[in-house]
Formats: structure tokens, sequence, C-alpha cells
């Protein structure tokens, strides 16, 4: 018989003692794995958001809600001039810079579009009927007033395409050339639009490195009335590509491409995107973005660099976030938050391995007696040494194998209960869309091969090791003062 | 093989006394020879064992077998010589209680290349001692006699020069003491067999030539 198939047979006709070590060895593991999964998934959920728009910082200015218009700004975001954006390209710390103008444009839908959207998505308010009657969408409106609650302006504005009243938003009116008005609609469900660089780099809500899996084409630099969609906002309109789709006061977009942006969290996430400059012309409000992305040097001192960038915009307000700002925003972790946390997780796995150690420990120490036998009829201690730490080995291996399945198993759970949405202030969706937005940060427990070895190694390293230090301290006993234990 | 005891003294520490157990022992026991140890419970005789068997370290004096100073040995060097040369039967019988009985008599030889051979070997005299038909039970099911003579047969297992059997026949009903005895005389006899027993029974002490008293 081997010394493998002895310790097996130890470990087998012992079912008791090596069940208690393997449920330690199991829970401990399971925590271990379970708290970095969860920490790792959850950081990965909460700098997702960040590390897709390719930036270091994403710099906003935030003020009173800009007035209604057909085509407006999200609540509380203040335009930024785009020279003030060449300016902190100029920045020592800045690598790279790059705008994008983020829009709520109450569109007016197509009769096909009208069609289009009969049947599509239960939760999609489809839009605006083209007839003479105010429309008035149900259920709140964006800034969570009840609809039936709000003002709706009829008629009486002589302008076309502006507000029949600032104070009503969602009703404009038209006017024919004779300053007629012809119609008036109101809608309640505005497009997010997006206005991007026509020339994508690795910053922003899409870049060079999204293209890869673009339906159609990008934009080029002479596009003008063209239009990309988010896949799902397309699936949900049933839009197709060489399709038109009505923006603000801009009729007959036509669809050139399809983007899926995925499931996660997209700072600066769109239904539709279009260029740049017709995202400027469409707002009316000059050459200005309101997002801006920036990428910085490594291990630069990002307050420092938020300081030039305020001092670059004039302007105190500024809102500048990084990957920190935003964990300790969607996740509601200050600095000594997090810091605490830190200290909780070093503190579970050093629990976690001592309580391993000692059960380890304590199991082998019991077995004096047994020991003592062993070295009575002869076994050297070469072998006994070898013996334990076979058998340690294999209680870790299966042990740590059956707390990282545990481990992996509460986090998936754990998982499934944490879901953190992106901070008002970076999600471009009205509160009233109903849309299904991309604003929520959902951690995703991924297998990683690394950590479930590194895992089992570390439970059989530590089991062994254990049982080697009680045994080492066993064999310190004559054979006889050894078996009295028994 | 021969055994030297030396001015063997033992004692323990107990609290912040020290009790002796036996003080300045010196005794020779010949190549072939059977020497019975007996004397009332508490005078030593299951120490004065250990120690001519190298299981524990005498306070002072010597052991010495066949000229081989058992002081002088490391751990391993006495447990090869323990597994090699004796064969140790305790009082209570200290068999392992997750094991079969043939794993326990087996125990000695259990990663020995030879482990068959041996095996055969001691399954004849497991038929002798009428433990055969019990080879695989674990020893909680098995009676105080037959985990006995379990412990007898694993201490036989090396063919060994020396067997020290500690109450050997403690408790065996006189059919199968008397086989015990006649057992170790035929090994003493036939293979030249050194014998160490120690018994407090002064019956089983009067079967053999060679005695010590221990103690008073």
């Amino acid at each position: 018989m081997s010394l493998l198939s002895f310790s097996i047979k130890n470990i087998l006709t012992r079912p008791r003692r090596s069940l208690v070590s393997l449920a330690g060895i199991c829970i401990s593991i399971a925590l271990f794995i379970s708290v970095i999964l969860i920490l790792k998934s959850a950081q990965a959920a909460f700098r997702k958001p960040l590390q897709d728009a390719g930036a270091d910082m994403i710099v906003q200015l935030q003020g009173e809600p800009c007035v209604w218009s057909i085509v407006k700004l999200p609540t509380d975001l203040n335009p930024i001039p785009i020279k003030l954006v060449d300016k902190m390209k100029s920045i020592d710390e800045v690598v790279a810079v790059d705008g994008a103008l983020i829009t709520w444009a109450f569109s007016i839908p197509t009769k096909s579009q009208n069609q289009n959207t009969q049947g599509a998505h239960d939760n999609y308010q489809s839009g605006i009927p083209m007839n003479e009657d105010v429309h008035v969408n149900e259920d709140v409106h964006m800034d969570g007033t009840p609809l039936k609650d709000m003002p709706v302006q009829k008629k009486g504005n002589e302008s076309k395409g502006q507000p029949c009243d600032s104070g009503a938003p969602g009703s404009f009116c038209e006017v024919d050339e004779q300053g007629k008005h012809t119609s008036t609609h109101v809608s309640f469900s505005p497009i997010v639009v997006v206005g991007v660089n026509p020339e994508p780099g690795e910053l922003g809500p899409i870049k060079k490195s999204d293209l890869k899996d673009i339906q159609g084409r990008y934009f080029t630099k002479d596009d003008n009335s063209v239009v990309i969609l988010d896949k799902e906002f397309a699936r949900t309109r049933n839009l197709k590509l060489e399709d038109s789709i009505n923006i603000g006061k801009r009729l007959e977009n036509k669809v050139i491409g399809i983007i899926d942006s995925g499931y996660d969290a997209k700072i600066a996430g769109a239904q539709v995107f279009v260029p740049l400059k017709v995202a400027i012309e469409m707002t009316e409000r000059g050459d200005i973005v309101d997002i801006v992305f920036v990428k910085l040097k490594g291990g630069v001192d990002t307050a420092a660099v938020k300081q030039k960038i305020k001092k670059a915009l004039a302007n105190e307000s500024v809102t500048i976030t990084t990957s920190r700002d935003y964990l300790s925003s969607v996740a509601g972790f200050s600095l000594l938050a997090q810091g605490l946390m830190l200290a909780i997780f070093f503190i579970v796995i050093l629990i976690s391995f001592l309580f391993i150690a000692k059960t380890a420990f304590g199991s082998v120490l019991e077995r004096s007696g047994e020991v003592g036998i062993l070295r009575a009829v002869g076994w050297s201690n070469s072998n006994i040494i070898k013996l334990i730490v076979i058998e340690n080995s294999i209680l870790g291996l299966f042990g740590g194998l059956l707390g990282s399945l545990l481990g992996y198993l509460a986090s998936f759970i754990y998982k499934a209960n944490l879901v953190s949405a992106l901070p008002y202030y970076l999600n471009p969706y009205p509160p009233c869309s109903q849309y299904l937005v991309k604003t929520l940060a959902a951690p995703r427990v991924g297998f990683s091969l690394s950590v479930f070895l590194l895992t089992i190694l570390l439970a059989v390293i530590i089991q062994s090791l254990s049982g080697l230090l009680a045994i080492i301290r066993i064999l310190k006993l004559t054979p006889v003062n050894a078996t009295r234990k028994l | 093989m021969s055994i030297k005891i030396e001015g063997i003294s033992k004692s323990f520490q107990s609290l912040d006394k020290e009790l002796k157990v036996f003080e300045n022992i010196n005794l020779e026991i010949k190549d072939g020879d059977i020497l019975v140890i007996f004397g009332k419970s508490g005078a030593g005789k299951s120490t004065l064992l250990s120690l001519i068997g190298g299981m524990d370290i005498p306070t002072s004096g010597k052991v010495i077998l066949d000229g081989l100073d058992l002081s002088k040995l490391k751990s391993d060097a006495l447990a090869k010589l323990r597994k090699e040369k004796i064969g140790y039967i305790f009082q209570s019988f200290n068999l392992l209680s997750n094991l079969k009985a043939i794993d326990n008599i087996t125990l000695p030889v259990i990663l020995d290349k030879d482990k068959d051979k041996k095996v055969n070997k001691i399954m004849e005299l497991a038929q002798e001692i009428g433990i055969k038909d019990r080879l695989t039970h674990l020893p909680g099911e098995l009676s105080l006699g037959e985990q006995q003579r379990v412990a007898i047969l694993r201490a036989m297992i090396n063919s060994p020069k020396i067997i020290l059997a500690d109450e050997p026949t403690a408790h065996l009903d006189i059919e199968n003491a008397t086989k015990i005895i006649e057992i170790f005389k035929k090994l003493n006899k036939e293979l030249g067999v050194t014998i160490v027993l120690v018994t407090d029974h002064e019956g089983v002490a009067s079967k053999f030539e060679q005695r010590f008293r221990l103690g008073v």
C-alpha cells in the first residue's frame, strides 16, 4: 500500500473527523472567495461605465435646469463651450479630451414610425399621433410630476418649432407658411440624442474599438441627416438600417448604423447618436458640449488635475467625476467606508485562513496517540510527516474545491440582489423614460480560473502547513508520551 | 539479541515534585533468553519495558541492545530498530480504531514492498491463535482478548529479534493465555527470539525460568 492510498483510507475511515475538517475548510474558503468575488465584481461594475468610456475623468457643468425647448440639455446640465474643451487639452497631465453633447429631443414621429411602434415594446410610449388634438401620454413628466397635473398648452405660439409656453414642456406649435397653426404635438418621452465625434478615438460614448460590432457604418465628416441607433432602441421602435426617424425639428434622418451598447450602464449612452455638429445645430446654443471625457497620464495626482480643469473652465461649480468619486457616489461609499471595507476584507481573509489553520492544527494534534503508535511500530518521522501532509493536502484540495463552488454560488445569489444605478448626473435619461435604460451597474461574477486555482492552492498550502506544524510538535514527544494521549 | 541495562533510573516531573519510578536498575538479558519482569502495579514494569524498546528516554543510565547504546540513536534510527528488531505489545493494545484488525496487524509493514509475504506468514499464526476469522473487523467490534491477539500479531509481523510484551495475557482466558505463552516459548526455542514479558500475575511469571522482580 502506498502512502497515498493509506492516506485516503485514513480519511475515509474517519468520516466524522474528515467531514469536520472539510466543513471548516469549505466555510472558510467559501467566505474568502465570496468576499473576493463580490468586491471584485462590484468594483468592476462600478468602474465599468468610466472604463467603457475610456476615460479617467468626466467633466460636466451643473446648474439650474435649462428652459424647455424641443431639443434641450438634460436636467441640470449646462453647456461647456468647445473652446474650453480645447483648453483642457493643454493641461500637462492630460493625454486626450473629447466632448459629447447629450440632449433630450422631443421628436415628431413620422406616420410610419407611429405604425411601426404599434405592437412594439410594451413599456415604450410610442410617441405622438399626428392629429390636431393634444395627446398627453400617461405616466409622469420628466421632472417627476404626474402628467395629468401638468399644464398643457394647446395652441398659441406663433413661432414654428418653439414651445407654446416655456412653462409647459412637451408642447409646441407648428404654423404653416401663412403663419396659421397646423398642428400641436406633445411628447413627454423625449429621445436621448447624443452628438458624438465623427472621428472616434479611444474616448467617449462610442470609441474606435466599439465600431467593430457596428451594424451598418459609422459617421463620416460630411454626414448630416443621418443617425446611429442603439440596438435596443431600434428593436423597440422596430427601426432598421435605411429607415428614417424624426429628431426634434429634424425630420427624416436616415439610420446608417445600429450599435449594441450592451447591458451595462453607459455614460452618455444614447438612444440615438448624431454627429456632434448636428447636435450643436439642434440645440441652437452655439459650439457647446455638455460632457467631457478626459484621459490622464498614468499615476498623476487627480486632485491637482481637477483644480487645473476648474481653473481652465473658470468655474468652481464644475462636476468632475473619477472612478473613485463614482464608486463613492454609486455605492455610497465614503473614503472612510472604502478604507473600512478594505480592512474588513483583510480581516475576513485572515479569519478564513486562521480558521483553516486552527482546524487543521487541532485535527492533527488530536492524533498524537495514533502518531505514537505509528512510531512505536517503526514508522519513520519522514513517513509520518508525509502521511499527514498528504492527508491534509487531500482535505485542503476537496475542501477548497467545495468551498470555491459554495463561494461562487453565494456570490451569484448576492449578485442577483446587487444592482446600482448610475448617479443622476451621469445618467442622460429622463426620469420618466419608458425606454429600457442602460443605467444600471450590475456586477457580474465571472468564473476566474486563476482565482479558483489560487484559492484551492491556498487551501491546500494552509491546510498542509498547519498539519505539518502540528505533526512536528507531536514528533517532539517520545512514542510512549504520544500514545498516552490516545 | 542481547539487552543490557546499566544503572537506569526513571522519574517524572509532576507539578513541582519529582516522582521516582525506579532507580539504578542493572539488568542483562542474553540473546535468546526469556525474562519475566514482575511486580506490583505501579512498580514501573511498563516504564522499564518502554525504555528497553527505545520508546522513552531514561532519566539516567543506558539501554544497550546488541552493543548499541539507544541514547546515542536519533529518532528515525530508533524507529528503524523498533521496526526491524523489536516487536512491542502494549498493555492497552494501542490498536487504531479506524483500521480493521488486518490493517492494524500489517501497520508496521504497510509501506514495505514484501508486505504480502509477511502477511501470509502471519496468517498462519492468526489461525493458530484463533483470530483469523475476525481480521476484517474493527477493533471496537472485537473482544478484549481478540484485540490482544491482534496486538500480538502486529508485534510479530516483522519476525522481530526481541519481543517486549506488556501483560500479553492479561485479557485472555486460560486456554488462549496458555497458547500465547507456548507461542512465545516456541519462537524463543525455534528462532532464538529474545523475549521480555511484563506481568503482575505470579502464575504467568512462574511459567518462566528467569524472573526479575521490580519493586518490593
